[in-house]
């Protein structure tokens, strides 16, 4: 028994020994960010002298809870996500079954999904900046041609079209890693599953909401933990097309983390923001991992 | 062992190589200079001629050019130097230097560089503080009504003198097919609208502060912001255009009148030489006569490891070589920091626009954009202006109602 025990602490050490390095990485590379993050949001930083700190405690988040743009700041980032995450899994769903089926030019379709991932995204911003333009855009030229409007639409300007214009650039720039690990899953759903549904008189969209989506479910709930987190986290794409603007309609919370740090340079007031942004990723975690336990715990129970 | 020998020998000569040629690589001191303006059309090849010359005839010192846009300068600069690093010389625009020498950027020049000897002109007693010289002033440039002296003969206007005038010339344009007016309207350019707005809130009469308080909520603000959003939804101003663009609708005949700097027309007809004698100057057509200008200031860095180097080049700059360089290459819009008198020659020379330009001058003053006593919250200020702009411009608000919230964010942002 004793001996037995001493062989325990024994694997138990070892065990530990071997995962110290990767520990002591996360924490030097993950951890000490993270921690002095939330150490510059207690305190009065400025960006010019960024070692020079005043500890004001919970100053301001009391300050950021109480901006009149705060509760806007918060649905513009929620419904931002959302949308991206809404839109790339359903545009990725309709591309992956599209490249899974026997359609003539398979391959290209392949190769030609992947072109928005690959281009990078100063250059699609810049590019759609200039398709958005209200007077030489392409947008509005060919819908004037068209016929679908008589005045142009100001794709970036108008506050009530801006947040519209701007997810279906971050959709379009994101939906093929959605269509890939889509595809992917796809592909390892038993072709047999599929053949049983027809010939018992199954058809196209029963197959797939009975057949096709429970197959890839958990595949689906990895990618909106995944796109949630990153366009929770997104900065480029809508930092160049309107740098929050019009009117804050695409204001999340990091283009306003990177305005108050980085443009007005209270560092401590953006590791605030950043700090209310990570406490957003931590409950998406969360919320990710309950469902897919509950969601593990159901497919035992059947 | 024919071939040890080889080995041998060839080692030999590349050490003997490598032994003439390092004391020549070491002697050489690396000194980073920073603009914006390096890379704008219509400066840059004499800008980089003038820092060649620098560095050819110094063999010390290796220069390296450093360009960085302006819309993102300042905060690049900053940036950097608040890391403790950064370029050994750099601009810095009058609103961003009391940041810069509070922040401890700045080193002073007094013992660096002669500066009895620059013959320097009162624009540098703004970089002074404590009796120190943390800078010197690069350019002054004003911001003036720039025309298309062709688009409005064609519609059989002049450069209006009124506002009412600049309306009705604006009408004409727009029923002519072209845009009147332009000014930054993308969200994306924010920040600049700041000094799109200035001259407008000037020319009524106004300040962004008076004696360190806010006056986003008084009625030559409120009044102006009015004019400007009458002028955007009136049709007469290409919308969600930023700077570059409408310059370059400019230089392509699509735009008739302009309210900016006085280095669009070097750009403007360096981009299109046709543009020489259709580009006008004129005050700008309000009330009070009054306009802005950008200084903007050449710092040595604090934390710069090569003063001695970065201070030689700010001597160069600030002879009468580099000053009469300067002056040539700034074009005859803007004002240099020295008392240089440019030659009879290249004075002939220049374009009619400048002759214009100085003629509106003497009828205007020059306000700067900076708020009085607020200097240290300008940038914070220009987001709360922005914001507002927006609001008036895209969300439908009276121009009254947004300024009056706008104050309320101002005092906010001075209170803290």
């Amino acid at each position: 028994m004793t001996a037995g025990l001493a062989k325990s602490d024994a694997a138990n050490r070892a065990a530990w020994a071997s995962i110290a390095p990767a520990v002591l990485l996360l924490a030097a590379i993950q951890g000490y960010p993270i921690l002095r993050g939330v150490y510059l949001s207690l305190t009065e930083t400025s960006l010019m002298s960024p070692n020079v700190s005043r500890f004001v405690g919970f100053a301001n988040f009391d300050r950021l809870f109480a901006s009149v743009f705060f509760e806007k700041t918060i649905i513009v980032t929620l419904v931002y996500t959302a949308g991206c995450v809404v839109g790339a899994i359903s545009l990725g769903l309709a591309a992956a079954l599209l490249m899974n089926s026997e359609v003539v030019g398979r391959r290209l379709v392949r190769a030609v999904i992947l072109v928005p991932w690959a281009t990078p995204q100063v250059a699609v911003a810049l590019i759609f900046v200039w398709m958005f333009n209200p007077d030489y855009g392409v947008l509005n030229f060919a819908l004037r041609t068209a016929g679908l409007i008589d005045d142009n639409v100001l794709w970036l300007n108008d506050p009530d079209i801006a947040m519209m214009s701007v997810l279906m650039v971050t959709i379009w720039k994101i939906f093929p890693f959605s269509a890939l690990v889509l595809l992917a899953a796809l592909q390892s759903i038993p072709q047999s599953h599929e053949e049983a549904a027809r010939i018992d008189g199954a058809k196209g969209l029963a197959i797939l909401s009975e057949i096709t989506l429970p197959g890839i479910r958990r595949t689906i709930l990895v990618l909106v933990l995944f796109l949630s987190i990153w366009s929770l986290r997104r900065f480029e794409l809508i930092w160049l097309l309107t740098r929050g603007g019009p009117v804050r309609s695409t204001n999340t919370l990091v283009i306003d983390l990177y305005r108050e740090a980085f443009i007005n340079s209270n560092l401590g007031r953006g590791a605030t923001i950043g700090v209310v942004g990570l406490l957003a990723s931590i409950v998406v975690t969360i919320v990710y991992y309950r469902v897919e336990q509950s969601s593990a715990r159901r497919a035992g129970e059947t | 062992m024919v071939t040890r020998t080889l080995l041998r020998g060839g080692l030999a000569a590349l050490a003997a190589l490598f032994a003439l040629s390092a004391p020549e690589a070491q002697a050489q001191t690396k000194i980073e200079f920073a603009s914006w303006q390096l890379a704008e059309k219509g400066r840059a090849e004499k800008y980089n001629a003038l820092l060649d010359k620098f560095a050819k005839d110094r063999p010390h010192i290796k220069l390296e050019k450093v360009v960085i846009p302006y819309p993102v300068f300042e905060q690049t600069m900053f940036t950097q130097a608040g890391q403790g690093g950064g370029p050994d010389v750099f601009f810095v625009a009058d609103e961003a230097l009391p940041k810069a020498i509070k922040a401890g950027f700045a080193e002073p020049l007094g013992d660096l560089v002669n500066l009895g000897s620059m013959n320097l002109t009162p624009l540098n007693q703004v970089a002074m503080s404590d009796g120190k010289q943390y800078g010197l002033a690069w350019e002054a440039i004003t911001y003036n009504f720039i025309y298309n002296k062709e688009l409005l003969a064609s519609v059989d206007a002049k450069a209006p003198t009124t506002y009412e005038e600049f309306l009705e010339v604006a009408k004409r344009l727009k029923a002519k097919g072209v845009f009147a007016y332009a000014f930054r309207s993308a969200p994306a350019e924010a920040a600049g609208m700041w000094y799109d707005v200035t001259d407008w809130v000037y020319g009524l009469g106004g300040r962004w502060a008076k004696s360190g308080k806010p006056q986003f909520d008084s009625d030559p603000v409120i009044k102006a912001i009015g004019r400007l959003s009458e002028v955007y939804k009136g049709g007469y101003v290409p919308k969600g255009v930023d700077a570059a663009t409408y310059r370059r609708m400019f230089w392509e005949g699509k735009i008739g009148m302009m309210i900016d700097n006085l280095s669009v027309p070097n750009i403007v007809v360096s981009a299109n030489p046709a543009m020489l004698n259709k580009v006008g100057i004129a005050p700008v057509p309000f009330e009070s006569r009054e306009h802005t200008a950008i200084t903007t200031f050449i710092v040595i860095n604090k934390h710069s490891k090569n003063k001695k180097e970065a201070a030689e080049l700010v001597s160069y700059l600030y002879s009468k070589e580099g000053q009469l360089a300067v002056a040539d290459m700034l074009g005859g819009g803007s004002v240099v920091g020295t008392n240089v008198t440019l030659p009879a020659e290249v004075v002939a020379a220049m374009p009619q626009w400048v002759v214009e330009a100085k003629k509106a001058e003497a009828v205007q003053t020059v306000v700067s954009p900076v708020p009085d006593g607020l200097a240290m919250k300008t940038t914070e200020l220009k987001t709360v202006l922005s914001d507002a702009i927006e609001q008036v411009l895209f969300g439908g608000v009276a121009p009254a109602a947004a300024m009056r919230d706008a104050q309320k964010r101002a005092e906010d942002v001075v209170a803290r």
